[in-house]
Order: C-alpha cells, then sequence, then structure tokens
C-alpha cells in the first residue's frame, strides 16, 4: 500500500474516533470549551512531532502567503468547520452528523470542476447520487433518532 | 419531566445541527484544497497542520471571548475525553496534510469518507446508551461510505 495511502487511512482513524471523543467530553463540557481546548493540546502535539521530524528551521520558513493560507485555513477548519460542526453535532448527534461530513468529498469535487476544470465521469456521479441518497435517508430519519 | 425527556432534541433543533454540520462539510473541503496547495510547494504536512492550529485557536478563543467568564464548568471525564479526542485530530491533520504532498487531493477526500463507519465503530464502545445506531442511519451511513468508495476507486 502506498504511504500516502497508508497515512489518510491513519487520518480517517483519527478523526472517526476523535468525532466521537469530542462528543463524549460534550456530556461534561461546552462545545467551546472543548474545541478549544482540542486546538491547544492538537497544536502543542503537532508542534512536538513537527520538531522531531522536520527541525525548528521548518517553522521559521514562513512568508506573507504562507500566513495568508494558514490563516484562512484556521478560519475555515475551526471556526466555519469545527465550531459549527460540534455545535451540529451537539444538536443532532454524532449518528446523523458524522455520515454528513462524509460527504465532504461532493464539495472536493466541486472544487476540482470549478477551479481545476476536471470532468466527473459518471462513476463520480453515481457515487455522488449515493452519498446524497444515503444523506436523505439520514436526514429523514432525525425524528426517529429523537423517539 | 423526566430526565430522558429533558435530553430530547426538538427536530428543529436537529435539523439546524444538520445545517451546521453541512456548513462545516464545505468549510473542511476548502481546507483541504488549500493544504494541498501547499504541501505541494514543499510545505511539511505537519508544520502547515501546526500554523493552522495556531491561528485557529486565536480565532476560537476571540470568537468565544464573550463566553469564558459565564462557561459551565468542565468535568474531569470531560477533560480527559477531550485529550484522547485532541490525540485523533492531531494524528488526523498530521497524517492526511503528510499523505497530501505523496497523493492527489481527489483521492484523498474521497477516503475521508469513511471517517462516519470509524465514528460509528467507536460509538458502539463509547456512546453505548447515550446515542443509538437505528437501522436507517446505518443504511444511510452505509450508502455514503459506498458512494464515497467507488468514487475513490474511480477518480
Amino acid at each position: 500500500m502506498e504511504l500516502g495511502i497508508a497515512l489518510t487511512l491513519l487520518a480517517t482513524l483519527g478523526w472517526g474516533a476523535g468525532d466521537v471523543f469530542a462528543r463524549k467530553a460534550m456530556f461534561g463540557a461546552s462545545p467551546s470549551i472543548v474545541l478549544s481546548s482540542m486546538i491547544a493540546i492538537s497544536m502543542v502535539s503537532l508542534g512536538i512531532v513537527g520538531l522531531f521530524l522536520e527541525g525548528a528551521a521548518a517553522f521559521g520558513k514562513i512568508d506573507l502567503r504562507f500566513l495568508g493560507l494558514v490563516l484562512l485555513m484556521g478560519a475555515l477548519t475551526w471556526v466555519t468547520g469545527n465550531l459549527l460542526y460540534f455545535h451540529g453535532m451537539k444538536r443532532a448527534g454524532v449518528i446523523i452528523a458524522a455520515p454528513i461530513l462524509g460527504a465532504v468529498p461532493l464539495p472536493a469535487i466541486g472544487l476540482a470542476i470549478v477551479f481545476g476544470n476536471e470532468q466527473p465521469n459518471a462513476w463520480v456521479i453515481l457515487g455522488a447520487a449515493l452519498i446524497v441518497l444515503g444523506i436523505t435517508i439520514l436526514v429523514t430519519d432525525r425524528k426517529r433518532m429523537l423517539q | 419531566m423526566s430526565e430522558n425527556s429533558r435530553n430530547l432534541s426538538s427536530p428543529n433543533k436537529v435539523t439546524s445541527g444538520i445545517f451546521l454540520t453541512i456548513l462545516a462539510g464545505f468549510s473542511f473541503a476548502f481546507t483541504g484544497f488549500i493544504a494541498n496547495n501547499l504541501v505541494d510547494n514543499g510545505r511539511p504536512g505537519i508544520i502547515v497542520g501546526f500554523y493552522e492550529c495556531l491561528f485557529g485557536l486565536i480565532l476560537v478563543m476571540g470568537v468565544n471571548i464573550r463566553q469564558i467568564p459565564g462557561r459551565p464548568r468542565t468535568t474531569r471525564l470531560a477533560l480527559f475525553w477531550i485529550a484522547l479526542a485532541a490525540v485523533g485530530f492531531a494524528t488526523a491533520f498530521g497524517s492526511f496534510y503528510t499523505a497530501l504532498s505523496r497523493i492527489d487531493y481527489s483521492v484523498g477526500a474521497p477516503i475521508l469518507g469513511a471517517v462516519p463507519l470509524v465514528s460509528y465503530v467507536v460509538v458502539l464502545f463509547v456512546l453505548r446508551g447515550q446515542e443509538r445506531i437505528t437501522f436507517r442511519s446505518l443504511l444511510g451511513a452505509l450508502l455514503v461510505v459506498i458512494g464515497v468508495g467507488i468514487i475513490g476507486t474511480t477518480s
């Protein structure tokens, strides 16, 4: 297996488990506190691993473009991403929220079409249709989830 | 009113939760797109993840600053789960951004569609009695994962 695929699978495990652990934490803390604490611990963890793997110099090789893009990433991931997701998870539950987030490839394909001028093939359209159907089933099941 | 009925969510609350999650999904898709651009230009994925967390922490603290004085007490058990969640997320960001330097975003993103399956397995152990997996929710999640799998293997 290619290392890139293996790392992506590891990321999938981390996100999948992390979502549930975060939901569990929300039974004893507000989503905002869970998120703030989680970012701080994640930052320290990545900083330590980065020091070991890349060295201290790698943290200094930054320019304005890089700073602007990671600032945008920080806003998208943690403010409009995880903050909204955690509030969404608190309201709808992880059983409904997690699969909806699993449909992220759909907007990703949209970005590839709009900015990358890519043309999706029939399989991609079929996959997208199944994702939409799956989400529709999940969304229409919300009343049953409340019983 | 019983404890159970107090904990139930209203349909409107669930709908708003779904809407917030969809907005979050779009945000994550854009983030991956930008991260792919940065690591393709030689930036180490772990360093990208570190700075993303640094700016994210500043922004989230800024957004939540008014809530801090009146925030409810956090239990020690919650702190334990927060630490575990943070390890999971740090692993995810570090490994995914590093992976993007080796594979295309259009290949990596669909694999992440399997996140719900991992979540469901963990829910069985961690959230037993607190969240229920119904047949329809399982069917819906399975269709999402199959759809993502088709996109991942044919793109």
